[in-house]
């Protein structure tokens, strides 16, 4: 009996380590993650620009958000920004400036492995002093750039890959790091979507299905009339009931390889639908981005090859890459069984 | 267990990422096979760091209200300092419990030559781009959640010295935030509109019934708009 007991816990030891290591220390090429750097920086750069609006307005001494507000309202001493005690407006100004232009070159990849640590740090120096201003954007903002300065962000479709192929050097190789980042935006969007789910479930209209009759007939949000929705009561019960189980069952669906195509096209109307009816483009927008998480490398760089060779009439995003081991160069060509061509490569290796 | 493992994983992300074969794999244990690039010592120091993350990510939205465990709550105070630093710290309740009716400042402010302004915060046409739109709906919306949490005593309720101190003294956070985030909105309103006095109300505008808009009521019907509080009359300062 203790035998048993003592092989079964071998067995389970061994098996979670070896998939723990299968799940984050598995090298990842850095497509995806880089893409995400391109859509994610972008809105970033738009997010912080439209401070500028009204820079001194939300951030600026007499504002809307008095500093002492703002401090209070997060009660924690680690809720840091450099824009605490910024005063002067030129000063304001002058880091503002400073910080778009950060943004811009993280976007364009340009310094990346810096600029992707100084983007985190800018969002969410502009987060903590924003607060009361805030909402789901500013949230998945700020995951984003954390993920983005964990992996190699800018090792593909980025300046600084450009300037590496002009000097000859291989770029896109894969990495454990990128798949750490690419992992932890999968889990951290995991954890928003049950945490979702389920705090709607406290919600007596989501279960009798007129959650969505709320959003839909709020004045402030709206921006596209859905009122029109009120003669057809089941189908507002129906689409609140499918948001609810896809939010629930996210967490479930999104790993398996046959659901995740699913779920992912599924995201794509709901958060649509929140972008375009009640106004919020760009919350509907970045919760996409944070589900491109989940989109392998090979599509996203099959889609980039395409949209490079539309651009700019030529193949070149699609070749393979310099450093790209050969055996995998050649099981990508060959139609042949890829452990034949394994064995061919263990008796003369590459 | 080893089928198990195998038959989890044909499901779960088999092809996720190109990933380095070497020509050697197959002569390597299960654990090394896909660990090859980083050392043990490395991956383990990773591997806590990870862990420490995870479970933060998944303690910020675990302790927040509505009812959270004391468990929960107990991990919250732990993990609060790291959650805040990296911002990591939301609830992720995205029109949860219920959604329910938007809360928006109304003013009326006072020019210097007696000509009255009037207006709202949001507003659709002065809050352009929509982004600043929402930052400025967010702001009228911290406003309610802090007035909500103002506990009143009823008039015909009878309650000792010590009831009614404890109450305000429960009442001094938020009825502080409301009153500081208010006169952060009038000062920007009377610098804005060039304006000598501004007077501020927090309104509820209430959702219709959907029978109510088949019967042809609009969303920004008068009587859905309840007035919530008067936050105060607010000069322009020296």
């Amino acid at each position: 009996m203790f035998t048993h007991v003592k092989n079964y816990l071998r067995e389970l030891w061994q098996t979670t380590t070896t998939g723990w290591n299968r799940f984050w220390f598995t090298q990842t090429t850095p497509e995806t993650l880089a893409l995400i750097r391109v859509l994610a920086g972008s809105m970033l750069v738009y997010t912080h620009s439209v401070w500028a609006v009204d820079l001194s307005g939300f951030f600026g001494t007499g504002g809307r958000l008095p500093q002492e507000f703002v401090t209070r309202m997060h009660g924690s001493t680690f809720a840091w920004s450099f824009l605490y005690g910024v005063e002067s407006p030129a000063v304001l100004w002058t880091i503002h400036i400073i910080a778009l232009v950060v943004l811009l070159m993280f976007t364009v990849g340009f310094m990346t492995r810096i600029t992707s640590i100084l983007t985190f740090l800018i969002t969410v120096s502009y987060a903590h002093r924003g607060a009361g201003a805030l909402f789901g954007l500013d949230q998945i903002n700020g995951l984003l750039a954390l993920y983005l300065a964990v992996g190699p962000s800018g090792s593909l479709y980025s300046i600084d890959a450009w300037l590496r192929r002009r000097r000859g050097q291989p770029v896109g190789s894969p990495t454990v790091s990128a798949n750490i980042a690419i992992r932890l935006m999968q889990l951290h969007m995991c954890v928003i979507y049950v945490f979702a789910g389920l705090g709607k479930l406290l919600g007596t209209s989501w279960w009798d299905g007129t959650a969505l009759w709320g959003a839909f007939a709020n004045f402030e949000y709206q921006t596209f009339d859905m009122t029109w929705m009120s003669a057809y009561p089941r189908s507002v019960n129906f689409i609140t009931q499918f948001i609810l189980a896809w939010e629930i069952s996210y967490v479930v669906l999104i790993w398996p390889r046959l659901t995740r195509p699913i779920m992912l096209v599924l995201a794509i109307p709901l958060h649509l639908g929140i972008a375009v009816c009640m106004g919020m483009i760009t919350f509907g927008l970045v919760m996409l981005i944070g589900n491109m998480a989940f989109i392998a490398p090979e599509i996203t760089r099959a889609f980039m090859s395409q949209c490079f060779r539309i651009v700019t009439g030529q193949g070149r995003a699609g070749e393979p890459r310099q450093d790209t081991p050969r055996v995998n160069q050649d099981l990508r060509r060959s139609k042949r069984p890829a452990n034949q061509l394994r064995r061919r490569y263990r008796r003369t290796p590459a | 267990m080893q089928g198990f493992l195998r038959l989890f994983s044909s499901l779960i992300d088999p092809y996720f990422g190109s990933r380095v074969e070497s020509a050697d794999n197959h002569n390597m244990s299960e654990n090394q096979t896909h660990s090859n690039s980083w050392s043990k010592v490395r991956r383990r120091f990773a591997s806590i760091i990870i862990l420490t993350h995870l479970t933060a990510v998944f303690v910020a939205p675990w302790s927040s209200p509505p009812p959270a465990p004391l468990l929960a709550e107990t991990a919250a105070r732990v993990f609060a300092p790291y959650q805040a630093a990296t911002y990591i710290n939301h609830g992720y309740r995205f029109f949860a419990p219920n959604p329910g009716p938007s809360h928006i400042v109304r003013f009326e402010a006072k020019r210097a030559d007696g000509k009255i302004v009037s207006g709202q915060l949001p507003d659709t046409v002065r809050n352009w781009p929509r982004l600043l739109y929402h930052r400025h709906f967010m702001i009228t919306e911290t406003l309610y959640s802090y007035w909500s949490s103002i506990e009143t005593i009823p008039r015909d309720v009878e309650v000792t010295k010590e009831q009614r101190a404890l109450v305000d003294r429960q009442n001094a956070f938020p009825q502080q935030q409301v009153d500081e985030l208010a006169e952060g909105i009038a000062n920007q309103l009377i610098r804005k509109l060039e304006v000598e006095t501004v007077e501020l109300k927090l309104v509820e505008h209430a959702i219709p019934y959907p029978q109510d808009v088949l019967d042809g009521k609009p969303l920004n019907a008068p009587d859905l708009y309840i007035e919530l509080a008067d936050l105060g009359k607010f000069p322009r300062q020296p």
